[in-house]
């Protein structure tokens, strides 16, 4: 037996669907479950000794033999819960049980192609060491500077103007009407640049003079590459209403650079945002080793749910 | 009394701005098909939803025009461009 495709998401993931889809097409066997379900609806025995890992994973309806998984798809799982009522620190200690427990075998299972390895991610998500990683791998990136000491922000904003502002990451944060609260990339004017930039670590950007933004989805060594036009503001994620989308081919060397860049992080999959200059140079902005590629129209994630598809059935064997 | 410039509000909180206004999500909830392995999508009446009529998701999340919990465990914590499990390590 070939062995089983897991994918590894939350029950509402139209993106895992699509590709799942396609692997019932060509039959190939596969398991998805939700890390949520554990522990009162999914069932783990992972068993370890002189072979290694063995034993099963036991979502509803279905069983994972853990030695025998040819690839793993690491979507959108929901976070772990424990069983309502628990006072705060007890449901701390099963959530973090269930995380080293069946996250940590869910995150060695023998052989498997993991696309892409969740803690993998969690190395990749880091701003500086995307930044850093990018400009080893040959990719252009634009002038930063993460700080807390406002004179040298100061400083960059002269030497480098116009800047923008990025957060080190993004985190979840909300008025007190219970709205969602987001720190989009805008223009910084220097003199807001106050004592107030002592009080934490912020990453300040030269502004690219852009024509266009790029979003290059790598799945292995394939690169579709998608020209965004017409967002209103510079931040495209901002306002999806106007963006239009033409697929693009991509220069040789940013393919060779995303392929180095993918391996320097060992990612099988990764979402890379460029900023397409005025002289026509790709300048690499952010990679989102787990960013979301299925609100494009038909056309363009097509192709991309067949490439993830192909990678997911060959798997490592 | 002189504060200390690391004790005033952080200068990037400033920059928190709302999300613009978006469409809300098609579903009110999901649950897995044990046979096709996919989604099943139900409306808050719990009527299943067409394929096809539950929407893809975005890079950013959408429904944050209104309030969600506050323990970052809600639909929003799928939706975002971002993995979400393992940031309180």
């Amino acid at each position: 037996m070939d062995g089983v495709v897991l994918v590894v998401t939350a029950s509402d993931d139209p993106a895992a669907d699509l590709v799942v889809d396609v692997l019932n097409e060509r039959r190939v066997p596969l398991v998805r479950l939700d890390p949520d379900d554990f522990p009162h609806s999914l069932d783990l025995a992972a068993e370890l000794g002189p072979r290694g890992l063995g034993g099963t994973v036991t979502p509803a309806h279905t069983e994972l033999p853990a030695d025998n998984v040819r690839s793993v798809y690491w979507r959108r799982p929901s976070a772990y819960t424990a069983p309502p009522g628990m006072d705060d620190q007890d449901a701390r200690w099963v959530i973090d049980q269930s995380r080293w427990g069946l996250g940590g075998v869910l995150a060695c299972l023998p052989g498997a192609l993991y696309l892409n390895h969740p803690w993998r991610n969690r190395d990749a998500e880091s701003k500086p060491a995307q930044l850093a990683g990018a400009s080893a791998c040959g990719l252009a990136i634009p002038p930063t500077l993460i700080t807390n000491q406002p004179d040298r922000a100061r400083a960059f904003a002269r030497h480098h103007a116009p800047i923008v502002y990025k957060p080190l990451w993004p985190s979840r944060y909300h008025a007190p009407d219970g709205t969602g609260r987001a720190i989009w990339v805008r223009p910084v004017d220097p003199s807001e640049l106050d004592a107030s930039v002592a009080g934490a670590a912020h990453l300040f950007q030269a502004c690219v003079d852009k024509d266009a933004d790029i979003r290059l989805t790598a799945v292995g060594d394939r690169a579709f590459a998608v020209r965004i036009d017409g967002a209103p503001v510079l931040d495209w994620r901002e306002d999806y209403s106007r963006l239009t989308y033409t697929p693009v081919a991509t220069p040789k060397p940013v393919v060779e650079a995303v392929r180095a860049y993918l391996a320097r992080f060992n990612l099988s999959f990764g979402v890379f945002d460029f900023a397409l200059d005025r002289t026509g140079q790709w300048i690499f902005l952010e990679c989102n080793p787990n960013g979301q590629w299925s609100w494009f129209p038909d056309h363009i994630t097509a192709p991309i749910t067949h490439a993830l598809a192909d990678l997911l059935q060959k798997g490592r064997r | 009394m002189k504060r200390n410039p690391q004790d005033l509000r952080p200068w990037g909180l400033g920059r928190m701005a709302p999300y613009p206004p978006s469409e809300p999500l098609p579903y009110a909830h999901a649950e897995l098909d044990p046979h096709t392995q996919t989604g099943r999508y139900f409306d808050a009446s719990g009527r299943p939803l067409e394929a096809g009529k539950h929407g893809t998701n975005v890079s950013q999340q959408t429904q944050s025009q209104t309030p969600v919990g506050g323990d970052g465990s809600g639909p929003g914590a799928t939706r975002t461009d971002t993995t979400t499990d393992y940031v309180q390590d």
